[in-house]
């Protein structure tokens, strides 16, 4: 029979390891970014055992890419093509980013990329020239009265959006879920209202 | 090492589950013949194993129409609410999902400890206890309700940042792992292997109606988070399989019942709340507090 201090620790440690372990796998860097700086290992705290451990996989695992292209600019481009642009009305915001907090947090002020395009109702193309051959995410919204932001209505945007590699509307895709290399992009606007 | 940390579609992941699911069964089937032929040599191939296979699989074919009826609903409801609200950022991988393997076992452990501990959870785990036999037909023996307790778990890694059909996948390799352990046909596994992992020997020890075996070795995969937190026991003497109180049938529907029926009565024929509320929520070894001392006692 186990004592209520040992079933008090044993759920202490549980806890503990059950963070830890979800904590941890959020700083497995994937193999097509981690040759990007998205798991850049300078960027986290160097005297804890996770994080050296996590600068030694980030290094195993970027260590064949990183020589060859080691964040030099290779004058990559993405073409993104924007669907479903439902008026003329208004500014189309594109922006693109590579840091995978900055695109979570939906933080423009630390995109890599901005373009701001008149709004053409159907599709319309934008290029950003001059990328590493990394992992980028984009995000879009279509500001139609013209007030420079994002609108929200109850909770739920009240402008078109559209993200890269979203399937639907309801898709709230993280970094790691919207990332894609330089090429051509297509990107379906939403409109919810 | 690059393989380990390529980014893999989370639908793969689902087919995987149905194929190792299905495949699983069909390596099950095969090896309970072996079985049945072992019993056969040592002339205990009879009616009472006979039909108590049977009911095995027909408690599974009850347990999975509960769970698509009933519990599918409710996990779609928790599992989709709980998905915005993700602490982390995770990716899915090979590396990513076996760390979800170690969470999904560890949370394992503590659901069937749980499930050992409390009455209302008992009714339903206790089918799965029931059989006086042990061969892999009984790790398909499941109770009416065994289907809801992983939720929590699966909410627990849900909110964690891994997608949920990962957890899924997760809690798949630990129930496929367990069931593989439901035979006698294994004595004992190497040292190392014995004191890292459960095994075969570990899981008749957790099936056992012996005194010094009860609550014991809940573990899935890894039998460290019994020797961790104090619930382990060696296989030392012979085990004797089943209840502490058998249920002397192979009625499908005493087995699959049974659990449900005792718990109910005994909260129903209890006198005072307390004891009522010790038949529901105490351990299975509860006994109610005599009516004519009213001082509060455990
Ligand atoms: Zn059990």
């Amino acid at each position: 029979m186990s004592t209520n201090k040992q079933r008090i620790n044993a759920v202490a440690a549980t806890a503990v390891i059950v963070l830890a372990g979800g904590w941890f796998a959020s700083l497995v860097p994937s193999a097509d970014a981690s040759d990007t700086g998205y798991a850049k290992p300078d960027n986290i705290a160097p005297a804890s055992p996770v994080a050296k451990l996590q600068k030694t996989l980030a290094e195993q695992v970027g260590a064949s890419q990183m020589g060859k292209h080691a964040n030099v600019p290779s004058g990559e481009t993405i073409k993104v093509s924007i669907d479903g642009i439902r008026s003329n009305r208004g500014k189309i915001y594109v922006a693109l980013f590579d840091d995978a907090k900055a695109f979570n947090s939906h933080d423009y002020g630390r995109a890599v990329g901005f373009k701001e395009l008149q709004a053409r109702t159907g599709s319309m193309e934008t290029n950003f020239p001059d990328l590493d051959i990394k992992a980028y995410a984009i995000s879009i919204f279509h500001d139609e009265n013209g007030n420079q932001s994002f609108d929200m209505l109850d909770g739920y945007p009240a402008e078109g959006y559209g993200m890269s590699r979203a399937n639907s509307a309801y898709d709230e895709l993280k970094f790691h879920q919207a990332r894609v290399k330089p090429g051509s992009v297509d990107i379906r606007l939403h409109y919810l209202q | 090492m690059n393989f380990l940390f390529e980014s893999i579609n989370p639908s793969w992941v689902e087919y995987w589950d149905v194929i190792l699911n299905d495949w699983f069964f069909v390596g099950a089937l095969i090896f309970l013949t072996l079985e049945f032929i072992r019993y056969r040599m040592k002339g205990r191939l009879g009616s009472d194993i006979v039909g108590d296979t049977i009911t095995n699989y027909i408690t599974l074919a009850m347990f999975i129409g509960i769970n698509l009826l009933v519990l599918s609903g409710l996990y779609y409801l928790f599992v989709y609410g709980s998905q915005d609200f993700a602490l982390f950022d995770i990716d899915t991988n090979l590396a990513t999902i076996a760390i979800c393997i170690i969470i999904a076992d560890l949370l394992y452990y503590w659901e069937h400890r749980c499930m050992h501990r409390f009455n209302f959870a008992w009714a339903t785990h206790s089918v799965h206890h029931s059989s006086p036999h042990f061969n892999i037909s009984v790790a398909y023996r499941f109770g009416p309700m065994d289907g809801l307790w992983p939720i929590f778990g699966t909410v627990v890694m849900v909110l964690l940042g891994f997608h949920p059909i990962i957890v899924a996948f997760a809690e798949i390799v630990v129930q496929l792992y367990q069931t593989a352990l439901h035979t006698e046909m294994v004595k004992k596994l190497p040292r190392p292997v014995e004191l890292i992992f459960n095994t075969p020997s570990h899981h008749r020890v957790h099936h056992g109606s012996n005194p010094e075996y009860l609550d014991t070795n809940y573990g899935g995969i890894f039998i460290l988070w019994d020797r961790l937190f104090g619930t382990f026991a060696e296989e030392k003497t012979p085990v004797v399989y089943g209840l502490v109180k058998p249920i002397n049938s192979n009625n499908p529907l005493v087995a699959f019942f049974h659990g449900i029926y005792r718990v109910a009565k005994n909260v129903i024929m209890a006198k005072g709340w307390r004891n009522k509320a010790g038949y529901f929520f105490g351990p299975p070894e509860f006994e109610p507090v005599k009516t004519t001392n009213h001082q509060s006692s455990n």
